[in-house]
């Protein structure tokens, strides 16, 4: 054969020709085979397998060239792999890895070669030999050929799986698997091929499952997998499960400081890998069945990945990289001259020429002439240092004077006179700040800065307002290192009408919102009241006060009528009060030029009981009862000297007295009848009647109201009923109730008959008048 | 060789020190013509270079790892490292691996190829495949020479137009297609009559004429060098996608380099030596057997028992230490 070298050369001129020309692949791999073969040199031998891995990998030569070409290359395959048994010496690790990689390429080649001719069985007893002896070597193999046989593991699952049928009419069209296979052939055992299928997957999933930690394995063998999850539908979950399950992190569970620099980049790769798969299939199939579990397992290990490689280790964040604001020695620096540079102020002090400007306003002579800035040396009284010390003192002291500082000292008093002088005059403001505010300038007094800041002092006067501006400027020169102050906040601006009014709305809106959830609890749990809730005056104070619907019904009320009783005492209806009888004529001429919030409450409370009034009459009835108790409230604080001569009155005249004092409860009263009268039913006679007989006072205009019921026929009946209601169980206006019947019986003609009965029994002259008559 | 023009305004390198005494060791290869400056046409592509024999061991009497690098747009990083491994010079680390080219192509990640222009909104433009480095260069330079000299655009063009043609995309290189003859424009492989069909051939595009085209003419490589991360999941990714017909590891590396002119030279570096280490290991692992017969297993130097893919993670383990301001990542992937 002659020289390795010249044969090589040789070789690599028809390979490039090769290249050039992929057609020609037939003619010369059966040629360069012999020279190839097992018994040549290295050389050869890993060039031969080098070639042959790569001609059936070509991507440019037709897969039908190369089933007919793989038949002629099993058998040197099979002796580059079988070297050790039949020679005794081990093949090269090159040869061996190239070989593999051929026969990864080539399996699919054979086994649809075999399937096709049913007479094929040696040929397939070959490959057969390889993969046996593959599978077999591999796991003891160098890394290199261990992980070739991975991918031809891989390749052997997906030929042995069955795959898609694109179109059964063109079976070379389709993809080589399992599925082309007729169930009655020859040699392939369809069964046998798939049980041996799933074997070896759980081989080649066996590594994820252990959490092996060789990387070069790990990620060659995700890698591998990645196209049968996109090929074979019927494995792909369980490998997904695996990968899935498969944790690349087990190295780093020591800490970044037990990991050398190999263990780091095999944690970084098998990770960001294994990512990279579960990221691939999402890309691929975003609507995956998975997709939300692959999702948040790419997120878990990119944050696990992210926590192993920060500094501190597993389960601590880190520290922050700034100091957290406030410890930062550049935010802290001071900005008074008297700690700047840590220096104290004596030291500063000492300094010649370093002397702190005069404060701006009036100056006293001891400021003029204090050049220190410590506080404690102005404030400290010389004259508490009894006499004799003192003699003792003052001769060391004038003769230790430096001459240089006295004369720095003097200038600068000289230059801060000087720079006053020269200040424009002070106003009146600075004088008579000078005279009142002088004294308080150093104290502090809480009440004076909160009640100015009080609605009060949007009325005090220009000169005060002024004085307190510059009391405060003051302070503020001084407070630097002083007492903390409490901080106010400035009042806002006053409401203007239109303001108050939309707010006033807006709050009534919010109460009653509230009150309607509350009905709907009240009706969600059935109304049953709870067994041991009070009753009486107690219930207000109930544990449930302001929580249940009571509660909040009787809020509401007392919101209406007693939220204007002070200040219907106040400055502004002075005048009113005194007639105080028309105090609601005035009230009203008011509401209708600005919102009442009190008015406001009313109508949507009356709106809100006839909504339903008959199960709210309650409410109606408890807050005309409010209303006329604050409406005598209100008449007694108004006739404070009456009560005695009033109490002597009542014995007399019981009701009069009071009959038109109440303003808010008449028309509240009125109006409540008269919403309720359109809407009374035939049926609704004991609501009537319960509304009158629990009203507190009744007065004619609400009997007019009943006796105007009667004019509807159908309403008759429950008219006189209510009549003789009142006529029976409430005496005290019996007889106006009497007076009301015997109107209706004169104006109303058919209600004769059944207010006849009445008067029959309560005032039988008149129908005796009428019979004369 | 083609020298990189952005550094002719640098102060001119110490000379070399003079060559050690003759040395028996001293791989022949460094005396022909192959340490010369590489050709950049065909004709003078000639003999010493154009071994018959495409194995790079063949001719170099070294084996070399084929290379790819991968940036964004397939012209800074890297073409700076393209450029790097395909010129022959010494280096410290492993003289002996170095002093000659590796077979090395180029591609970039990116949808197009984009170039800085006057604003940051205002990129130049180019399609991947289709575009030479010389149609850019002399646009850009018609446009704005100023500028585009300044901000080192020129130079960088400049550099690429002596290492191929133009770039190229990822995504688009069909693995293990014959990277022979001229280039083509919109090839297309029938799965039944093999090879390449159609496509219009592109005039002055030879692929020989590529720094580094030597070694790589079946269209596959050992190792895939990234510069960027997105970049390496960008190729993680296809490589998954494109379900590995060929039955092939490769070594998916990153080595997270800033995309500017400076840290390119730096990264350049970085991955060449990251190279020659890898290359050394390889090599080792073929040379046992060769040197010491076939049992050289047992008698084996350090490292010679474990394979060059098993000593990957440990090899760049020990680059990261010396080079910690270029994150690492690695996978092993299959065509």
């Amino acid at each position: 054969m002659g020289d390795p070298s010249q044969i090589l050369k040789s070789l690599n001129e028809a390979r490039n020709i090769c290249l050039a020309t992929p057609s020609i692949y037939p003619q010369v791999v059966p040629g360069v085979l012999p020279v190839v073969g097992p018994q040549q040199p290295l050389e050869l031998r890993r060039w031969g397998a080098d070639f042959l891995a790569e001609t059936f990998a070509s991507p440019v030569l037709a897969a039908e060239e190369k089933q007919k070409l793989s038949l002629g290359v099993l058998d040197i395959l099979r002796r580059y792999v079988h070297r050790k048994e039949e020679t005794g010496e081990e093949e090269d690790a090159a040869v061996v890895k190239s070989a593999v990689q051929c026969a990864a390429s080539i399996y699919p080649l054979v086994f649809r070669h075999t399937l096709s001719t049913r007479d094929s069985a040696e040929v397939w007893a070959k490959m057969a030999g390889i993969k046996s002896y593959i599978l077999r070597t591999m796991d003891s193999a160098p890394a290199g050929v261990r992980i070739c046989g991975i991918k031809f593991i891989a390749r052997v699952v997906q030929v042995q799986t069955p795959g898609l049928i694109s179109d059964p009419r063109r079976p070379e069209q389709n993809e080589i698997s399992l599925a082309l296979l007729s169930r009655d052939h020859p040699v392939l055992q369809p069964s046998q091929l798939e049980a041996e299928a799933s074997g070896l997957l759980d081989r080649l999933l066996g590594v994820l499952q252990d959490n092996s930690s060789d990387a070069l394995v790990v990620t060659a063998t995700l890698s591998a997998l990645s196209l049968l999850v996109q090929r074979r539908p019927s494995i792909s979950n369980k490998i997904l499960m695996t990968v899935l399950n498969y944790n690349p992190l087990v190295l780093a569970t020591g800490g970044l400081a037990k990991m050398g620099g190999k263990e780091r980049v095999a944690v970084k790769s098998t990770t960001r890998t294994t990512m990279s798969f579960l990221l691939n299939v999402l890309k691929r199939n975003p609507n995956h069945p998975m997709a939300a579990r692959l999702q948040q397992r790419t997120e878990q290990l990119r944050h696990s990945l992210t926590e192993v490689f920060s500094e501190t280790g597993p389960g601590k964040r880190s520290a922050p990289d700034e100091p957290i604001d406030g410890l930062d020695n550049h935010k802290r620096m001071r900005t008074e001259q008297a700690i700047v540079n840590g220096t104290a102020p004596q030291q500063q002090q000492s300094q010649p020429g370093n002397v702190p400007p005069l404060p701006p306003g009036p100056v006293s002579y001891a400021q003029l002439f204090t050049l220190n800035a410590d506080p404690s040396a102005a404030g400290f009284h010389v004259e508490a240092i009894p006499l004799h010390i003192v003699n003792q003192l003052v001769p060391p002291l004038l003769a230790s004077i430096d001459q240089q500082r006295l004369t720095a000292a003097i200038t600068a008093v000289q230059s801060r006179f000087l720079e006053y002088t020269k200040r424009p005059p002070g106003t009146a403001l600075e004088a008579v700040k000078a005279v009142t505010g002088g004294e308080e300038d150093d104290d502090y007094d809480p009440e004076v800065t909160v009640g100015m800041a009080g609605a009060q002092a949007q009325v005090m006067n220009r000169m005060d307002l002024m004085l307190m501006e510059g009391q405060q400027q003051q302070q503020q020169q001084q407070d630097v290192g002083g007492p903390l102050q409490p901080f106010v906040l400035e009042a806002g601006p006053p409401l203007t009408d239109k303001e108050r009014e939309e707010y006033s709305k807006l709050a009534l809106t919010r109460v009653f919102g509230t009150l309607a959830e509350l009905d709907k609890d009240v009706k969600t749990k059935g109304g049953k009241k709870v067994d041991g809730e009070m009753k009486g005056f107690n219930r207000l104070a109930s544990a449930g006060l302001g929580q249940d619907r009571d509660g909040w019904v009787t809020l509401l009320i007392r919101l209406a009528t007693r939220s204007t009783l002070d200040l219907a005492n106040g400055e502004e209806n002075s005048i009113v009060k005194q007639e105080n009888d028309d105090r609601s004529l005035l009230k009203r001429g008011s509401g209708q030029q600005h919102f009442s919030m009190a008015d406001g409450i009313r109508q949507t409370l009356l709106n809100y009981v006839m909504e339903d009034f008959r199960r709210r009459i309650d409410v109606a009835i408890a807050w005309l009862n409010e209303e006329w108790y604050s409406d005598r409230l209100a008449f007694l604080s108004l006739h404070p000297s009456k009560p005695a001569k009033e109490e002597a009155q009542n014995a007399e005249t019981p009701s009069k007295p009071t009959m038109t004092d109440l303003p808010n409860y008449t028309a509240a009263c009125l109006r409540t009848l008269d919403a309720l009268a359109t809407y009374l039913d035939t049926r609704d006679s004991r609501i009537l009647i319960r509304f009158l007989s629990e009203i507190p006072q009744i007065n004619p205009a609400v009997l007019d109201r009943v006796v105007k019921i009667a004019d509807d026929p159908e309403r008759v009946q429950m008219a006189a009923q209510a009549l003789l209601y009142l006529i029976m169980f409430r005496p005290p206006v019996r007889e106006a109730a009497v007076d009301a019947a015997e109107r209706l019986w004169r104006g109303n003609e058919e209600a004769r008959g059944a207010v006849g009965k009445i008067l029959g029994r309560w005032r039988p002259g008149v129908l005796v008048d009428e019979e004369k008559g | 060789m083609s020298t990189d023009p952005r550094r002719r305004t640098a102060a001119p390198p110490p000379p070399p020190p003079p060559p050690p005494p003759a040395e028996p060791d001293i791989p022949i290869a460094q005396l022909d013509g192959t340490s010369d400056d590489k050709p950049q046409t065909s004709t003078q592509n000639g003999a010493s270079q154009q071994h018959p024999g495409q194995q790079p061991e063949d001719a170099t009497g070294g084996f070399k790892l084929k290379i790819c690098t991968v940036c964004a747009s397939n012209n800074n990083r890297s073409m700076e490292a393209h450029l790097r491994l395909t010129t022959p010079q010494a280096t410290a680390a492993s003289p002996s691996s170095s002093h000659l080219p590796y077979p090395t192509i180029s591609f970039g990640t990116g949808s197009l190829v984009r170039l800085p222009g006057p604003s940051i909104t205002q990129p130049n433009v180019y399609n991947f495949n289709t575009t030479s480095y010389e149609d850019m260069y002399e646009e850009l330079k018609g446009k704005d020479a100023r500028l585009y000299s300044h901000n080192g655009i020129l130079p960088m063009l400049e550099r690429n137009k002596g290492v191929k043609w133009g770039p190229e995309r990822w995504q688009d290189w069909r693995v293990g297609v014959p990277r022979v003859g001229k280039r083509k424009r919109n090839v297309e492989v029938s799965t039944a009559g093999g090879g390449p069909v159609g496509g219009e051939e592109v005039e002055a595009a030879e692929y020989k004429n590529d720094k580094g085209a030597v070694g790589t003419e079946a269209g596959i490589v050992d190792i895939v060098i990234t510069c960027e991360e997105r970049c390496w999941d960008a190729v993680v990714d296809d490589l998954l996608t494109r379900g590995s017909p060929l039955n092939r590891p490769v070594h998916v590396f990153n080595v997270d380099i800033k995309d500017n002119h400076e840290e390119a030279l730096v990264g350049g570096k970085a991955i060449l030596e990251l190279a020659d280490e890898l290359n050394a290991a390889a090599r080792q692992e073929r040379d046992v057997v060769g040197k010491e017969g076939l049992n050289g297993f047992d008698a084996g130097h350090a490292g010679a028992r474990q394979g060059f893919d098993e000593r990957v993670p440990e090899i760049l383990a020990g680059w990261q230490e010396r080079w910690p301001s270029l994150p690492a990542l690695w996978t092993l992937a299959w065509f």
